[in-house]
């Protein structure tokens, strides 16, 4: 006789927003999994059409709280390729710091407030800090220091607002960047250490080859500015993303989710590092290799640790940014250009993988069409495939263990619910 | 009014979130390292965005950011309510609906088939609304997203018994007593003057004319400020998309006509 078991997460906690989790089991196999978002929808693509060019970027930041940045960046990106805007270095730089503060900023609340409490056995990060009182202030001091990044220079930390078409309405003063210059050099060891204490978790013993998709730098490590590229089928042209990216609506969930070639993929920061893990900060890299573990990867559970990585690269990145900010006289710029008709698509690096807004603008400015496709749509189907790939080596566990376990392998994802519909919730249950 | 301290220890607290942005619950988390201190005077009995352990009501108060868009997020807010001796709008989505209710001034079912396609038929989106249009709220903390420092002061407020008191005043007071220069005398589209204040006139600090998040202030002359926007020949289309931004669906702007 064959073992049933149906297994459901019914409301996951520890990630962005509401979400859950069905899974029907046949002998230890997984037969059916279905990765359910069901916070409500929101129909962004669907208002924006009749908003005047300029709203787009501050109402898109408000798709996610935790990436309000990337949204912002990404929509002021597309923005100005529809109108063949260019910005000035001074603009780039700027921007390229705000990003640096909101990578920073979800990464740790990822990888050291919402899934190292699974590694340390705590139910919180509050309640880690009974024990790992040092661990978690060098996290809450970088995650402040994301935040601070994005109050200088954004004007707040969540949903900038600074950021405007063709530049910054306001350009933060040498004071305030030199405040900041001074938090990055106090946090680098720090920082630095925390690449030893992920390295040293003990990650689950599962590998899974999927597709990793993100951006490839060529002389950097990039969040910006870069082609998109695929492990398996290297650059790949953005004008061309709805041949290479399929977007469906599962009959069970509020958000969307891809596959490529039939077949999910991944996006975030292990797809990052797996493509660019020779563009990392060379002391980075060194601290990397000491912990034996290497890149390119197959475990979605090094995520995190790859999340942390970046963190190190980016302090370091940071630092190199506001030393050359200060050789520079920054001034206030008024940017002009014309309001025409056009398309734009952009695609950059949000903290959870990447980011891709199309928008077509009339001649007055006005918004035809809009479509976004976020990093938690990309990587949906590529959980679900994880889980049924899993699930064999679960065999023979409690199901309050296989909860746990598929619990942390959702987490791992950093999956943000807001930005899908935008929400995560798991429920096991034996039939 | 309300006596919240428990005679039976901390304050029970529970953060929840319905449809939004998660910014608003984000900007508690912000508030470290001030949590680690509130967590010795308050209970975070139900806070699934941060913690795996968590339980239902009752609740001394309730902080629920977001908008209710499904008819699963109505009874889930009816039950909120229900548990919680004092319920706070976390924000503009719990107090108006938020950016997601400018889809309310179309067909919403028309919005979800052009967003899903024909795939998402099992989706329920009913138009953006705040929370109270299905439940009493007691306090109102507006802002896209709420400043920090008022979820310290509401809470402050409770711990000692006293009625957290919101300001009766606009945007531009905040900005006249920092001094920041005057956008509206530039010509352009502020709404500080029919805006709750509240922010300390964020954006008109870094010259950005304030987009109206915090929503209308109670003795908002809207009247004299639409005659105020058209004389500096600002087009109708602007100023009404303007009122249809972040508070589209507060009762004073819903029905707002502008010729």
């Amino acid at each position: 006789m064959k073992m049933k078991q149906s297994i459901a997460i019914d409301h996951f906690t520890r990630v962005e927003g509401h979400g859950r989790l069905f899974l029907e089991l046949e002998d230890g196999e997984a037969k059916n999994v279905q990765l359910s978002i069901f916070e409500g929808p929101r129909l962004f693509e669907a208002f924006l059409k009749g908003r005047k060019y300029d709203e787009v970027p501050p109402l898109v930041s408000r798709i996610c709280g935790i990436c309000s940045a990337s949204h912002i960046l990404t929509g002021l990106e597309t923005v100005e390729n529809a109108m063949d805007i260019q910005v000035s270095d001074q603009t780039r730089l700027l921007r390229e710091l705000l990003d640096i503060g909101e990578i920073v900023q979800s990464n740790v609340l990822h990888a050291c407030f919402l899934a190292l409490p699974d590694y340390l056995g705590a139910p919180s990060a509050i309640a880690l800090a009974d024990n790992h009182k040092e661990l978690v202030k060098t996290s809450l001091e970088l995650k402040d220091l994301g935040n601070n990044i994005a109050r200088i220079v954004g004007g707040r930390a969540v949903h900038p607002i600074t950021t405007k078409i063709g530049g910054f309405s306001k350009i933060p003063s040498k004071n305030s960047l030199e405040a900041l210059e001074n938090s990055f050099k106090n946090l680098k060891d720090r920082a630095l250490n925390l690449v030893e204490v992920f390295g040293s978790l003990k990650y689950p013993d599962f590998e899974r080859e999927t597709d990793y998709v993100a951006l490839k730098g060529d002389k950097k490590y990039e969040f910006l500015d870069a082609p998109l590229a695929s492990s398996k089928e290297g650059i790949l042209e953005l004008s061309k993303y709805k041949e290479y990216i399929e977007e469906y609506t599962p009959p069970y969930s509020n958000s969307k989710a891809c596959k490529r070639n039939g077949k999910g993929f991944m996006a975030g920061a292990l797809s990052r590092m797996n493509l660019n893990h020779d563009l990392i900060d060379d002391e980075v890299k060194s601290l990397v290799e000491r912990t034996g573990i290497e890149f390119p990867n197959k475990n979605p559970y090094l995520i995190s640790f790859a999340q942390i990585i970046e963190v190190a690269h980016l302090i370091k990145r940071g630092i190199e940014i506001l030393e050359e900010l200060k050789n520079t006289e920054l001034k206030p710029e008024k940017n002009s250009f014309k309001i025409k008709e056009g398309e734009g698509i952009a695609v950059t690096e949000a903290p959870r993988g990447a980011l891709l807004h199309h928008y077509k603008f009339d001649d007055k400015g006005i918004v035809e069409y809009a479509n976004i496709i976020t990093p938690t749509c990309m990587n949906n189907r590529n959980i679900e495939e994880d889980i049924i790939a899993y699930t064999p080596q679960l065999q023979g566990k409690t199901e309050e263990e296989i909860t746990f376990e598929l619990h942390k392998l959702i987490r791992a994802y950093d999956p943000c619910i807001s930005c899908s519909t935008h929400t995560l919730q798991i429920d096991l249950k034996s039939k | 009014m309300i006596f919240l301290v428990s005679d039976k220890g901390k304050l029970k607290v529970a953060i929840l979130g319905l449809t939004c942005c998660g910014g608003c619950q984000l900007e508690i988390l912000n508030l470290e390292p001030v949590l680690l201190d509130l967590v010795e005077v308050i209970e975070l009995v139900n806070f699934p965005e941060a913690q795996s352990e968590n339980k239902d009501g009752p609740y001394d108060v309730a902080f629920v950011e977001g908008s209710v868009t499904t008819r699963e997020e109505i009874e889930r807010i009816k039950n909120i309510r229900k548990e919680s001796k004092f319920l706070v709008a976390l924000g503009t989505c719990a107090c108006y609906g938020g950016v997601q209710s400018i889809r309310n001034f179309g067909d919403v079912e028309e919005a979800r088939k052009q967003v899903y396609d024909d795939d998402g038929s099992h989706i329920d989106a009913l138009p953006a609304t705040g929370l109270d249009e299905h439940v009493n709220v007691d306090y109102y903390m507006r802002g896209c997203p709420v400043d920090r420092s008022e979820i310290v002061d509401v809470l402050t407020s409770l711990l000692i018994g006293k009625t957290p008191e919101p300001k009766h005043y606009s945007v531009c007071v905040e900005c006249k007593l920092a001094e920041y220069a005057c956008l509206l005398n530039e010509g352009k589209l502020c709404m500080g003057p029919v805006t709750n204040a509240g922010c300390k006139a964020r954006c008109p600090a870094v010259s950005v004319p304030c987009d109206g998040c915090r929503g209308p202030y109670d003795q908002a002359n809207l009247e004299s400020f639409i005659e105020i926007l058209k004389e500096k020949k600002i087009s109708v289309e602007d100023i009404l998309r303007k009122f249809r931004m972040y508070t589209s669906w507060a009762p004073q702007y819903r029905n707002l006509k502008v010729i």
